[in-house]
């Protein structure tokens, strides 16, 4: 099978050279190879597990305000911040 | 000396949390660069914890189950304060704003808080060779790796830097490397430890849990952290258990089960310790039977599935927007794509274009739904075998730690070594890595761990019967661990760590 890493990794938005894609499309055929394996199991009738929530044991949280972290601490974090928000480069040249 | 002898000696006024933090970051200054198995010691935090643990111990009050122990805590996990690379480029100089729950129960039982520990990056290997941070190096062989990924804080424990640590297992990586590195290493249920405020690889299949010396370690640090959560929404309301009380010896009549499947692969060397831990256990009365777990096989491709999609939906909060790394770019979609490119180590690249693809159109339903329903098949499988078992057991790993470089090449031969450990988070189970004796060769002593397998929420269990088996066999183990420590950094004016 011919993977197209360029439009995965675009899809991923990750910036990879060719050679970076070249390799990785070898090592994705060889991964996914393995994995077709799953095909030959007999999953007829079987429902899908997407998680494993203690199921009889979990708790709706309590409907009411409690502490957050406060909105200057969080943008401290962040690479850049104009007027108390997230700046970030524009969307695209015409604009 | 014993970590239980150490809080006995804290408790009595003895020594002081302070004298016992000093004597650990005394040892980290000496087995430490030969390791690497810290990304950051916190020595401020740690000795303001320790004088906060004496403070309360002079006024006669208890800080606490942990009363001045020091914990090292994986670097994926938040400590107020301080960094959490999770051994990424993404986050070099992220300063975490808030404690996760399990740091801030950490704190609430006395603990000190001594170091943050390597790790593959975004705990994504079984080498601790991925982060960005340098390799962690086996200190029972230091051309070997550690297993990951929580390598960092298994080493930090096997060497003697700190008596107790905290990792995070997805598919193994706190029991590997426990296996690799010769301690004891506890993956709780799904729901059991909350996760909040540790970064998310696989959501369905994360869990935090306790590093030890010992067994016992392993339930103390259990019983600090686990218990409902109102900020996990998955954490179970299910009280919390004395876990270090239910140690009682009491084995006898048990029945344990040990797959054929996950003897597999196993190399001979490791087969032998195994065997020779199912005789010792028919020696404590267990009942020992083989069984048949048919769909484990399959778990290795359906995990690689499901851990890789929901690591692509979950690592896409690294854009270079709200946090962590920013590439510089004149056009966002650029400076999404530059970020996460030069953020981001190949590894996590590899999983996240690997997740990126099954989960998209035309490829859902032959990979991720197909591997959801085999992880039914799993679960099914599990739930069988303990209608008439208590436990299920197992080699931790194939075979003891590879050399550093062997596998890092080949991520299809690095995966298939977690078949042992894999099928546990598929199905949200409790389990527990001890050692279970040494593979000699070459005059090297190579430890290799037992997986002692269990119910959903019984870790009681798991922990009672790991703990009678290391009464029977842990005196070897602990001469030979002294020894390991001796030979990579003489032990100097330290009893504790010896």
């Amino acid at each position: 099978m011919k993977i197209d890493v360029k439009q995965i990794a675009y899809l991923a938005r990750l910036d990879l050279g060719e050679q970076d894609q070249r390799r990785m499309a070898g090592e994705l055929e060889t991964v996914l190879a393995h994995m077709r394996n799953l095909l030959k199991v007999d999953v007829e009738g079987v429902p899908p597990t997407f998680t494993l929530g203690d199921v009889n044991c979990l708790q709706l949280a309590e409907d009411a305000p409690h502490e957050s972290l406060r909105r200057e601490v969080v943008m401290e974090s962040a690479p850049s911040v104009l007027n108390g928000y997230f700046k970030v480069p524009r969307e695209s040249q015409g604009v | 000396m014993a970590t239980k002898d150490i809080l006995k000696h804290i408790l009595s006024g003895e020594i002081s949390a302070t004298e016992v933090l000093e004597s650990y970051l005394k040892r980290i200054d000496e087995a430490d660069p030969e390791t690497n198995a810290f990304i950051q010691v916190l020595e401020p935090t740690a000795r303001a914890n320790a004088a906060r643990a004496d403070c309360l111990l002079e006024k006669g009050e208890t800080p606490g189950l942990l009363a001045g122990l020091p914990v090292a805590v994986k670097d994926n996990i938040c400590v107020k304060g301080a960094g959490c690379t999770c051994g990424s480029k993404m986050l070099e100089n992220w300063i975490s704003p808030y404690d996760a729950t399990t740091v801030r129960r950490l704190r609430e039982q006395g603990a000190v808080l001594i170091g943050k520990t390597n790790m593959d990056e975004f705990a994504m290997g079984s080498s601790t060779e991925t982060s960005a941070y340098g390799i962690t190096r086996n200190p029972w062989d230091l051309k070997r790796v550690p297993g990951g990924s929580s390598g960092g804080s298994a080493v930090a424990v096997a060497a003697g830097m700190a008596p107790l640590a905290l990792g995070t297992d997805t598919g193994g990586s706190i029991r590997q490397p426990a296996g690799f590195t010769g301690i004891c290493g506890l993956k709780p249920s799904y729901g059991l430890v909350s996760r909040f405020g540790v970064a998310a690889y696989a959501s369905s299949l994360d869990a935090v849990g306790p590093l030890g010396q010992t067994v016992w370690d392993c339930a103390l640090v259990l019983e600090a952290v686990a218990g409902a959560d109102r900020l996990d929404p998955t954490s179970s309301a299910r009280g919390r258990v004395a876990y270090t009380k239910k140690l009682d010896g009491n084995v006898r009549g048990l029945r344990v089960g040990f797959p054929r499947e996950l003897l597999q692969g196993v190399s001979a060397p490791v087969k032998e310790q195994f065997d020779k831990a199912l005789s010792t256990m028919e020696g404590m009365g267990i009942i020992v039977e083989e069984v048949s777990i048919p769909s484990v096989v399959h778990a290795v491709d359906a995990y690689y599935v499901i851990a890789a999609g929901e690591a692509s939906s979950n690592l896409s909060k690294f854009d270079g927007v709200r946090f962590g790394k920013r590439a510089p770019a004149e056009m966002l979609d650029e400076m999404y794509t530059r970020s996460r490119g030069e953020g981001l180590g190949k590894e996590v690249i590899r999983r996240i274009i690997l997740g990126t693809f099954v989960l998209g159109a035309g490829h859902k339903e032959q990979y991720y739904l197909r591997a959801a329903q085999v992880r039914t098949l799993i679960k099914r499988d599990f739930d069988k075998v303990f209608e008439d078992f208590d436990l299920i057991v197992s080699p931790a790993s194939p075979d003891v730690a590879f050399k550093i470089g062997e596998k890092i090449q080949d991520p299809l031969t690095m995966y298939l070594g977690d078949l042992m450990t894999i099928p546990v988070n598929m199905a949200g189970l409790c389990a527990l890595s001890m050692p279970m004796g040494f593979v000699r060769s070459g005059g090297l002593s190579l430890p290799c761990g037992l997986q002692v397998i269990g119910k959903p929420f019984d870790e009681q269990t798991v922990l009672r019967v790991g703990d009678s088996l290391e009464q029977e066999i842990g005196a070897e183990i602990r001469q030979e661990v002294r020894a390991m420590r001796r030979k990579l950094s003489p032990v100097r004016e330290c009893e504790l760590v010896d």
